[in-house]
């Protein structure tokens, strides 16, 4: 079917090894700074990454100190510009760190999804004996719709921060080693592999050194819109209990316990919703940014 | 036509097959012991061995599993550990409104979804596009279960024009539609937006293409191209986004039933998971699987149906 292929490598057409790399990285980046949209999305990223790295020194109480003589303060409140939750803990500090918590967690649960859907995708479209059975593997894990993968390996394991990685870098090995089989499938038959073959490269060194650097583009963009999804499902299965564990200030947890006092204290449900869209929100941008500069077609049409 | 069923259907066996087996291997690994969440903690050495025996853990594996299958076929998914009620039961009471919910979510975001993108590609590069865009771009990124939780707050606490929580009535009451609209709106937002960017970028393929302009040429009028000439083509890749999005939907209503208290299937699968109800979270996992690749399994059947060219692929 044509849509199997645009989603196999991603919409992004797998090119020959090009001795101008440094040059094409350059214009790459100068076509995702066009975009006004991704430009937006990596100035949010940038803030996030700056919150993360930095909670200790923006932040002026300890996000997990209770103070009651100050619980439920509205935004704009003197010492406390976000307000207070229930238990007078800093919003604004809890916004922090919940930053950091939910970087952390993106950047942990797509780097193992990406090395296991690289490495399932890498043998299974070079070693064509391999390919028929580890594609069923990854169509059974595509049975299972959205964030029930994840929920099946969190019944599984327990419910904690930890597991959460786990579930959702497995649930993105499926879509991972689809596009990379895509693209590697489109390589292996060209002139510079059988070259390579013929003056007795090793598979792994073929696999390692030549093909994959030819697939990093579509790997660079499904990265960015897996950190999305990751971040997004993250905070979904702590709102329903099965992430963070309170005190933690991970936003889907303070959502869900915001929740019980919306009609008293909505800025303790609001303020973290849109620190989740926000950053959702930049890598989709940012993604299709990517997605777009590194297509070769783009500037002709 | 009749080939390509009944070949989707001979692929469907052992994709079942294996959604069962992972299933049950995944939570047969999970730590504890069956037999003494039955016994509780009052229950002797005796007693576990006996509930052992009953349950047939002693049994390979294997024979485990053949069990468990030729339950499943007969429409027994075995009982809860806890309660001991029957999964069956459990499921099938909540099922209805698993269902409305997913059904009513596809309407709303096929009707936004589909209305947005044929609005965003006829009015190309205008700020209306530039709105729809943006926004279908918002509603991907935005959490469903805080989506959900503003519109409690506004249109439910806030106007009073909606019940906060719940489903008691049947969908085809105005009370019915009232409890149904806040959760089907939440769940569908991110699906809308899905549908409108296939929509949009379908009308773009079509609207360029030389019969698009005869139509023109030869006086039809502009509304008549775009829904009787145009629509005709576009809506092939849109029937199958829409399709794909029920199926996801139908996961989906895991966290929307959460947030807005709905006895379904979704909230009994994470009571499940908190209580370590395994039985409970097999039958859930296995049912929502299922219905996910027949409904995926429907929409590659309706979609050779509308698009002639597939079938002789």
């Amino acid at each position: 079917m044509a849509m199997d292929t645009a989603v196999s490598t991603g919409g992004v057409p797998v090119e020959a090894p090009s001795p101008e790399q440094p040059k094409r990285l350059a214009s790459t980046w100068k076509r995702v700074i066009k975009n006004r949209l991704a430009l937006v999305g990596l100035i949010i990223i940038g803030m996030q990454v700056i919150m993360a790295v930095f909670a200790p020194l923006i932040t002026t109480y300890d996000p997990a100190v209770l103070d009651l003589s100050v619980k439920e303060l509205p935004p704009g409140s003197k010492g406390h510009w976000l307000g207070t939750d229930e238990y007078g803990r800093d919003m604004w500090s809890r916004i922090v760190y919940g930053a950091r918590i939910s970087l952390v967690m993106g950047i942990s649960s797509v780097a193992l999804g990406l090395i296991g859907g690289v490495a399932l995708g890498l043998l299974a479209g070079y070693y064509r004996w391999l390919d028929g059975l580890l594609m069923r593997v990854v169509d059974l894990m595509f049975a299972f719709p959205g964030i029930l993968l994840a929920m099946l390996i969190i019944a599984m394991l327990g419910t904690s921060l930890v597991n959460v990685v786990i579930a959702i870098s497995i649930w993105s090995i499926p879509s991972c080693a689809r596009i990379v089989r895509g693209s590697v499938l489109s390589l292996k038959n060209r002139e510079f592999v059988m070259a390579l073959r013929s003056i007795g490269a090793s598979d792994i060194r073929i696999m390692l050194k030549h093909i994959l650097p030819n697939c990093t583009a579509p790997i660079i963009v499904f990265g960015t819109m897996r950190m999305a999804t990751a971040i997004l499902s993250t905070s979904a299965l702590s709102f329903l209990g099965l992430g963070a564990q309170p005190p933690t200030p991970e936003w889907g947890a303070m959502i869900a316990a915001g929740r019980d006092f919306m009609w008293t204290s909505p800025h303790m449900t609001v303020i973290p919703g849109i620190a989740i869209m926000l950053v959702v929100f930049a890598f989709n941008v940012l993604g299709d940014g990517l997605r777009d500069a590194l297509d070769p077609n783009m500037e002709t049409r | 036509m009749a080939n390509l069923i009944v070949r989707r259907l001979l692929q469907l066996i052992p994709l079942l097959l294996g959604i069962s087996f992972i299933v049950f291997i995944s939570l047969h690994l999970a730590p504890g012991d069956p037999a003494s969440m039955i016994g509780g903690p009052t229950a002797t050495k005796e007693d576990l061995a006996s509930i052992r025996e009953d349950l047939g853990l002693n049994d390979s594996l294997f024979t485990q599993y053949l069990r468990y299958i030729g339950g499943v076929l007969q429409g027994d998914l075995g009982y809860s550990y806890q309660t001991q009620q029957s999964v069956t039961e459990a499921i099938m009471i909540r099922f209805p409104n698993t269902f409305n919910l997913s059904v009513a979510s596809i309407i709303v975001a096929t009707v936004i979804g589909v209305g947005a993108g044929i609005i965003s590609a006829i009015k190309q590069n205008t700020s209306l596009d530039v709105l729809s865009t943006v926004g279908a771009l918002a509603g991907i990124s935005i959490p469903n279960f805080w989506l959900g939780s503003m519109l409690i707050l506004l249109f439910a606490v806030y106007w009073q024009w909606f019940p906060v929580a719940g489903i008691t009535s049947p969908p085809w009451t105005m009370q019915g539609i009232k409890e149904l609209a806040l959760p089907a709106i939440t769940l569908g937002t991110g699906s809308a937006a899905l549908i409108a960017r296939m929509t949009r970028s379908a009308v773009l393929e079509v609207i360029r293409q030389d019969y698009i302009r005869t139509a023109r040429a030869k006086g039809v009028r502009e509304k008549n191209v775009i829904l009787l000439h145009c629509m005709r083509n576009a809506m092939i890749p849109v029937i199958t986004v829409i399709g794909l999005n029920f199926g996801f939907l139908l996961g989906g209503t895991i966290i929307t039933e959460q947030v807005f208290a709905i006895n379904g299937v979704g909230r009994l699968l994470i009571q499940a998971i908190a209580a370590r109800d395994y039985t409970m979270v097999q039958g859930a996992v296995l049912l929502i699987a299922t219905l996910f690749v027949l409904v995926n399994l429907l929409v590659d059947i309706l979609y050779a149906l509308v698009d002639p060219r597939i079938r002789y692929e």
